[in-house]
């Protein structure tokens, strides 16, 4: 009996979840696939829709100070069902006036505090010292640098956690470290956007950064969790519209006020952009390495848990050594509320994106590129499910020249204007078989 | 026994860390489940906090076998917002000022944001009730198709069609209609 679409659409949706690609789903389904193709295209537009939609981190804090001030009053009477939810709601004032001016007071009880793990009594004392940590921060890159540390502590505990035997705590922690990690990286995208900083440059593309296929005069972009890679032709933003803050524009805080936003000097702000990098990257190698401790330590049942938390890290340390295709950098593609709906693309293997790449069509000058050029590739991320922005591409692409040749890992899309030069690309020397990005980069030694 | 099992296990034993976890694993899924269906951020904050103190009166009679610990989560939110809408059904309607995501410092890129979440709640609440349900547990909460289910007292196959069906109406009002969907 064929399969009915509504299941087909749930199978693909939950393989697309699990990193399968939107191709190998629907191949799975010829006689749907079109419609399939409409329909998961439409269910990550509403995944990608909701996703900024996050509890802000101090309601979410407060709210767990405030649930653990119901719990300190229930356990204080004897038959807290019976006392009834208004008695609670009525007591709860009481109670978290009390943990508040308890942990003011405790100034001597908060340095105490800073080795307690999640089972000890101190650790909420702990946690309120580092949550005002982050309160008093002043900018972005400053909370960042302090989200990073915070999340190096978590990794400590982990360790601790797992020599003591305490596995049970493990999630809990993990999922702390994992809240602070992304935090970390939400406020360095958060600078970069608001100083529109281009990408800290990476290992490889310290010297060039090249635009590939688009021309440099597009606004930055970014890279969204959930959304559709359009690599066709990103739209732009409507007339009268800028992408970049400027001293007389007030910048929405998310909560119904504004503020009058200067922007920092580019040196500045690319300078600052790196040292939070910089300070989350030293970060999180130590936090592997006492992850990796703790894993030696584990016993078996808690394993599982520090491995995704070693996980987790690795991808901030990823994130830290530079990439620009992090969540933060992406500009999306301005959705026009209409009538008509064209379906992004996806860029398929041997997709026209290699043939806009109209530098190494034109080209005819083989002089300026058999020198000892060096050859970049950027890998561009293809894959619809892939949202946590790893490149899971290869590159076939030969340099026959004498340069050396570099892959990039990330899925970078540079976005520094190009000389004349830098964009020269052999006119022969490469066959690009994927749908990655290449660009050549005329580095005379 | 599932480690969630164990967790809620403790839990219902009267174990303070481990319902602190369950507050953890599931407070960003039930927030958002209910931000989209009230007007504002501050009564979405206001019920999600309802949601999980009503959660831990209740624990104690809690059992695992009736409902797993998520779906029982979304039914206490689910009857949390059907008491405040009914409250409040007769004041005005969500405005865009009001869709607010967390602020990303960016003025143009924030109000993209919120213009897109705006046209989404609007979408949503042209739904008809099960299949808003479904959407917002299943691609908001990012609750699995059995958790749905269970969360709605409805089978796996009927929830996969209200699925479908709310994705393709909501298709029609967030894009408009082509080719028959």
């Amino acid at each position: 009996m064929a399969i009915r679409i509504e299941e087909a659409f749930n199978d693909c949706f939950d393989r697309l979840t699990f990193g399968e690609s939107l191709d190998s789903c629907l191949r799975r389904y010829p006689e749907y696939a079109a419609e399939l193709d409409m329909m998961l295209r439409m269910a990550y537009d509403v995944k990608r829709r909701a996703h900024p939609i996050q509890p802000r981190p101090e309601f979410k804090y407060w709210s767990r100070v405030r649930l653990q001030g119901v719990q300190d009053y229930m356990s204080r009477h004897a038959s807290p069902q019976k006392s009834g939810s208004f008695n609670i709601r009525r007591n709860l004032a009481i109670s978290m006036a009390g943990l508040l001016v308890l942990v003011i007071a405790s100034s001597g009880t908060a340095a105490a505090s800073n080795d307690a793990l999640p089972d000890q009594p101190l650790y909420g004392v702990k946690m309120a010292v580092e949550q005002a940590q982050v309160s008093l921060a002043t900018s972005d890159i400053d909370r960042a640098e302090i989200y990073a540390k915070l999340a190096e502590k978590r990794a400590q505990e982990i360790e601790a956690l797992a020599r003591q035997g305490k596995a049970e705590y493990l999630v809990s922690t993990s999922a702390k470290m994992d809240y602070q990690l992304e935090q970390a990286e939400t406020y360095i995208g958060r600078f970069q956007a608001a100083n529109t900083v281009s990408p800290a440059p990476t290992m490889e593309a310290t010297t060039t950064v090249a635009p590939t296929d688009e021309t440099s005069s597009q606004p930055a972009t970014q890279v969204r969790p959930y959304a559709i890679p359009d690599t066709d032709k990103p739209q732009v933003p409507p007339a009268g519209t800028s992408t970049t803050g400027t001293s007389d524009q007030p910048a929405w805080t998310g909560d119904g006020k504004t503020t009058v936003k200067q922007p920092v000097p580019a040196s500045r702000a690319i300078a600052n952009v790196s040292k939070a990098k910089t300070a989350l990257n030293s970060s999180t190698a130590k936090s592997l390495a006492t992850l990796q401790d703790a894993l030696d330590k584990a016993p078996e049942s808690a394993k599982p848990a520090i491995i995704q938390a070693i996980e987790r890290v690795k991808k901030a340390n990823e994130w830290s050594q530079g990439n620009s295709n992090s969540v933060q950098n992406y500009k999306p593609p301005i959705i026009q509320p209409g009538p008509k709906y064209i379906p992004p693309t996806i860029n398929r293997p041997n997709s026209t994106n290699i043939n806009k790449n109209t530098d190494v069509n034109t080209n005819t000058d083989t002089d300026k590129n058999s020198g000892a050029g060096t050859v970049i590739y950027f890998n561009r991320n293809t894959d619809i499910t892939n949202t946590d922005n790893t490149n899971t591409g290869t590159n076939t692409g030969t340099n026959t020249g004498t340069g050396t040749t570099t892959t990039t890992t990330g899925a970078v899309r540079p976005t520094t204007i190009l000389t004349d030069t830098q964009k020269l690309a052999p006119s022969t020397s490469i066959t690009n078989t994927t749908t990655d990005d290449k660009s050549i980069l005329s580095t005379p030694k | 026994m599932l480690v969630e099992e164990q967790l809620v296990q403790r839990a219902v034993n009267g174990d303070r860390e481990a319902f602190t976890q369950i507050y953890d694993l599931h407070f960003d899924k039930i927030y958002r489940y209910i931000y989209v269906k009230v007007r504002s951020q501050a009564e979405a904050e206001d019920l999600t906090q309802d949601v999980f103190i009503k959660a831990y009166e209740s624990i104690k009679n809690y059992k695992w076998r009736d409902l797993p610990i998520t779906a029982w989560l979304f039914r206490i939110a689910h009857n949390r917002v059907i008491d405040h809408v009914r409250k409040t059904s007769k004041e005005k309607k969500a405005s865009l000022d009001e869709a607010g995501a967390i602020s990303s410092g960016d003025p143009v890129y924030m109000t993209e944001l919120n213009f897109e979440i705006y046209q989404l709640k609007d979408a949503l609440q042209h739904l008809p009730d099960a299949q808003r349900e479904v959407a917002t547990m299943r691609f908001i909460s990012e609750l699995s198709i059995s958790e749905v289910a269970l969360s709605l007292g409805k089978s796996e196959g009927t929830v996969k069609a209200l699925q479908f069906n709310a994705i393709a109406s909501l298709r029609k009002l967030l894009y408009g209609k082509i080719n028959g969907y």
